[in-house]
C-alpha cells in the first residue's frame, strides 16, 4: 500500500511532473529518503545542508502539520504525506 | 475595566480637547482599532475634501484587546482620507505605542483642523495637551523620540512621530514609533504633517482591568504553545519577514527590475541567510513571543556603524528586487533611510523603480535626474533618489507625489509602466503566477496590497481538507477550494475570507503574524471569540467577530465609493495580462493573468460580499449589517 507524497507544484519539474509519489518508510525522514533515491535533484529543494529540512519547507501527515518532530514523526501504510512550502508570496 | 477608555477629540485650530467613553453598544458593531476608526472616518471626513487640507481627520487607535493579556496585542492603527490616493488611508503598526496609549486612558484620538505652528501631543495619564514642536521640526524619526523624552523628562514615554518626509507632504510618508514600526502605507504622514503636527507621545500608567484574568492567562498560555509550535513562527523568530521574500524569490514570485523580470538572479548577499549573518539579535513588540524585527549595525560605507532594525522582507523588495541591486548594505541603508525620514518603502523603492525604467527608457533624461544614472543596479543612485525624495529635490519632489500624480507631471508613455492599483503602487512581489494573490492585490480597499486580502497560505500547497476547515468557518463555505495556486476557482472567497481575518484583528489590536497569514495552524476566529471574553467581558461569537470585519469592510467600500470609487479601481495595470514572466522554476514561467477568467473572479468576489456588478454594497447587505443608515453620527 506503501504512503503517498504530494508534491508541491514548484517541485514538480523534479519529479518528471509527477503530482504523487508513492514509498515506505515508517518515519517522515524515511519516506523523503526514498522520494529523493528517486528523484535526487528534489533534495535541493527539501533539505539545508544540516541535513534537516529548508526553513520554509514542512510536511503535513494526514492533514496534520508534522512540526515540531517533522522527519522523526511516525507513519504507517495508507498515510498521505503532503509537502508544504511557505513561500507566502512575499 | 478594558472598555472603559475614552475617544478624545483635539481640534488643532481651535485647541479644544473633548473626551467621550465609547458606548458599549458601539463596541459590539466595530470593536476597536480599524473598525472604529473606519465608523468614524466615514462620519467625521466630509465627501470630496482635500487630504492635505485642514478638513481632513487623523484617526489613531489601539485595538479593543491592546495592551491586555492577549499576545502580540500591540498594533496601533491610523487613517484617514489617503494624501496618495484619495480614498482610504489606513495603516497599522506594532511596537509598543498602542499599549501605553490604553494605559493612558484611551482608545481612539480623533484629530481635526491645523496646527498654526508645529506642534505634538502630550497624552499623559487622562490628559492631553498641544505643545510647541519647535525642537523636533525638521528632526529624524529616531532624534524625534529621544529629544521628547528628554523634554517631559520619562523615558518611558512611546512616540508615535513623522520625520522630515512627513513634513514636506511626500504622499507616501509614513508615521513610526520606536525604531522601525512604521504605519507605512497611504501617506497617514504627510496627513500629520499638514496638520502642523510632528508627533504624539503617550506615557500611562492606569491599569486596564482584565475581566476574567486567571482564564485570560490560562488561555493565552495555549495561544503562545499554538504560536511558538508552528514552524513559520520559529522560522521568522530565526530569520524574520526576509525569510518569505527568499523562498519567494527562489520561485520566481518577486517582482524586479520594476516588473520587467519576477526573479532576482544570483541574490546570494540579500538572501535571508546572508541577512541574519549581519544580524546582532532579534527583537519582539508589546506581548509577542515570536520576535521577528532584526537588530544590525550597518558594516560599511558611509553609514557603517549606524543601528537600526529591520529589514523587513518589504525593505528586500524595495532597495534589492525592484531596482535590481544586490548589496545587503543598500538594503540596511535604505531601510536605515526611510525609517529616519519616515518613508513608505514599498512606495519608495517603487517610484526609484519605475523612475529606473524611465530612464532606461529614454523617458527621463540624465537632466531630469540632475546628472545622476539612474539604472537598475546603480546602488548609489538608489540611495541618492531616497534622500532627494524625502527633501523634495529635483526628480524626488515629483516622485514624491506618488505614482498617479508623478506620472501626470513626467508625462510622455511614463503611465505605461506604473505598477499601480488605486494609485498605490504595488508591492514587491508579482502575482502573475497566482490569480489568488492577484486578485487580493487588485481589490484591497486601501489599493495595492499584501496586508489586507492576501491569502498567503494559497502558495503553501496545503490538503484540501487543511483548506476546508480553515476556510469553511465561521461562515460555512461548501465551493471549490484548490492546493493548487494556478486555480482561479474558489480563489475569490479565501480572498474574502483573508479580507474578514485581517479586518478582525485589525479590530483586536492583534498582530497578523498571529494568525492564519502566514501559518495555517495559527489562531483565528474561534480563539479570538475566546480571548475576547477572558479579556474584556464582551461575549462575541466567531461569526459575531466575521460580522464585525464585515461591517467595517463595507464602511471602507463605501467610503470609497463616496470618494469616487468604481469597479474600473478593482483591476490591475496591463502587464499582469500581457506580458508573460520570464524567470523562475519551470511552472512559473510563461505566466500572465487571464482577463476573462479575471473578471469572473471579481464577479464572484463581489457576490460573496453581497455587493453588485459594480461593486457597491447591495441595500440588504449593508441591512443585515446594521450599516444602512450610516453616517449614523453616534459618536
Amino acid at each position: 500500500m506503501g504512503i503517498s507524497i504530494n508534491i508541491h507544484p514548484s517541485l514538480r519539474h523534479l519529479t518528471n511532473e509527477q503530482e504523487v509519489v508513492q514509498t515506505s518508510g515508517s518515519t517522515v525522514g524515511q519516506c523523503l529518503e526514498q522520494l529523493v533515491a528517486q528523484f535526487p535533484d528534489i533534495k535541493e529543494g527539501l533539505f539545508a545542508k544540516d541535513g534537516k529540512l529548508l526553513d520554509y519547507v514542512t510536511v503535513y501527515v494526514n492533514g496534520e502539520s508534522a512540526y515540531p518532530e517533522e522527519l522523526a514523526k511516525s507513519v504507517h501504510d495508507g498515510d498521505e504525506l503532503y509537502i508544504v512550502m511557505m513561500i507566502a508570496g512575499g | 475595566m478594558a472598555l472603559n477608555r475614552q475617544i478624545a477629540y483635539i481640534d488643532l485650530t481651535t485647541g479644544d480637547v473633548k473626551m467621550k467613553p465609547i458606548p458599549i453598544e458601539i463596541r459590539k458593531l466595530f470593536l476597536g482599532g480599524r473598525g472604529l476608526d473606519m465608523y468614524l472616518m466615514y462620519n467625521h471626513i466630509e465627501p470630496g475634501i482635500d487630504p492635505l487640507g485642514p478638513d481632513n481627520v487623523v484617526f489613531v487607535s489601539a485595538g479593543i484587546l491592546g495592551g491586555t493579556l492577549a499576545s502580540a496585542s500591540s498594533r496601533t492603527h491610523i487613517g484617514g482620507k489617503s494624501p496618495l490616493t484619495g480614498f482610504i488611508g489606513s495603516a497599522n503598526m506594532g511596537g509598543f505605542f498602542a499599549p501605553e496609549l490604553r494605559w493612558a486612558g484611551f482608545d481612539h484620538i480623533v484629530i481635526k483642523g491645523r496646527a498654526e505652528k508645529p506642534s505634538y501631543l502630550w497624552i499623559n495619564n487622562g490628559e492631553i495637551a498641544i505643545r510647541d514642536a519647535g525642537s523636533i521640526w525638521g528632526q529624524t524619526v529616531h532624534d524625534t523620540q529621544q529629544i521628547i523624552r528628554e523634554e517631559l523628562g520619562d523615558r518611558d514615554i512611546k512616540v508615535l512621530t513623522i520625520g522630515l518626509a512627513g513634513e514636506k507632504l511626500v504622499r507616501f510618508a509614513n508615521v513610526m514609533t520606536g525604531m522601525k514600526d512604521a504605519g507605512g502605507r497611504s501617506g497617514m504622514g504627510a496627513l500629520l504633517g499638514s496638520k502642523n503636527l510632528k508627533a504624539i507621545a503617550v506615557r500611562g500608567t492606569m491599569d486596564i482591568k482584565i475581566e476574567h484574568p486567571e482564564e485570560a492567562l490560562e488561555y493565552n498560555r495555549k495561544i503562545i504553545s499554538q504560536i511558538t509550535s508552528a514552524k513559520v513562527s520559529q522560522t521568522q523568530g530565526k530569520l524574520g519577514t526576509p525569510f518569505i521574500w527568499g523562498a519567494t524569490n527562489t520561485q520566481g514570485l518577486i517582482r524586479v527590475r520594476n516588473f520587467q523580470l519576477n526573479q532576482l538572479e544570483n541574490a546570494d548577499e540579500v538572501e535571508p541567510e546572508a541577512l541574519e549573518e549581519l544580524a546582532t539579535g532579534m527583537a519582539g513588540c508589546f506581548g509577542c513571543q515570536v520576535h521577528c524585527r532584526s537588530k544590525y549595525i550597518i558594516p560599511e560605507g558611509p553609514y557603517a556603524g549606524v543601528y537600526d532594525e529591520g529589514p523587513e522582507y518589504t525593505s528586500q523588495g524595495a532597495f534589492a528586487g525592484e531596482p535590481g541591486c544586490r548589496s545587503a548594505n543598500t538594503i540596511l541603508v535604505g531601510n536605515h533611510l526611510v525609517n529616519i525620514y519616515g518613508l513608505d518603502n514599498l512606495e519608495t523603492g517603487s517610484m526609484i523603480a519605475w523612475a529606473m525604467e524611465l530612464y532606461e527608457k529614454g523617458i527621463l533624461t540624465i537632466k531630469d535626474t540632475d546628472g545622476l544614472e539612474l539604472r537598475f543596479g546603480n546602488d548609489e543612485a538608489l540611495i541618492e533618489m531616497v534622500h532627494r525624495i524625502a527633501k523634495r529635490q529635483g526628480l524626488g519632489d515629483i516622485l514624491a507625489e506618488g505614482p498617479l500624480r508623478a506620472a501626470e507631471k513626467i508625462g510622455k508613455d511614463s503611465i505605461k509602466y506604473l505598477i499601480h492599483v488605486k494609485g498605490m503602487s504595488n508591492l514587491h512581489s508579482d502575482e502573475r503566477a497566482t490569480p489568488a494573490l492577484a486578485l487580493g492585490i487588485a481589490t484591497g480597499s486601501r489599493g495595492a496590497d499584501h496586508l489586507r486580502s492576501r491569502p498567503a497560505i494559497d502558495l503553501y500547497h496545503l490538503p484540501e481538507s487543511v483548506l476546508r476547515s480553515i476556510y469553511s468557518q465561521p461562515v460555512p463555505y461548501d465551493g471549490p477550494l484548490s492546493s493548487d495556486y494556478h486555480d482561479y476557482e474558489g480563489k475569490p472567497w479565501q480572498v474574502r475570507w483573508q479580507e474578514m481575518c485581517y479586518e478582525a484583528v485589525d479590530c483586536l489590536g492583534i498582530c497578523k503574524y498571529h494568525t492564519v497569514f502566514l501559518g495555517a495552524t495559527l489562531p483565528s476566529f474561534e480563539e479570538w471569540s475566546e480571548l475576547l471574553y477572558y479579556n474584556t467581558g464582551l461575549e462575541l461569537s466567531p461569526l459575531d467577530i466575521w460580522n464585525v470585519a464585515d461591517r467595517a469592510y463595507n464602511i471602507e467600500r463605501l467610503f470609497n465609493i463616496r470618494e469616487g470609487m468604481t469597479r474600473e479601481h478593482d483591476w490591475l495595470v496591463d502587464r499582469y495580462f500581457d506580458e508573460p514572466t520570464k524567470l523562475g522554476i519551470p511552472n512559473i514561467q510563461g505566466r500572465t493573468i487571464d482577463r476573462d477568467k479575471f473578471k469572473r473572479m471579481i464577479d464572484e468576489y463581489y457576490q460573496h460580499h453581497g455587493w453588485d456588478e459594480n461593486g457597491v454594497p447591495r441595500p440588504e447587505t449593508l441591512q443585515k449589517l446594521g450599516i444602512e443608515n450610516e453616517p449614523s453620527h453616534m459618536l
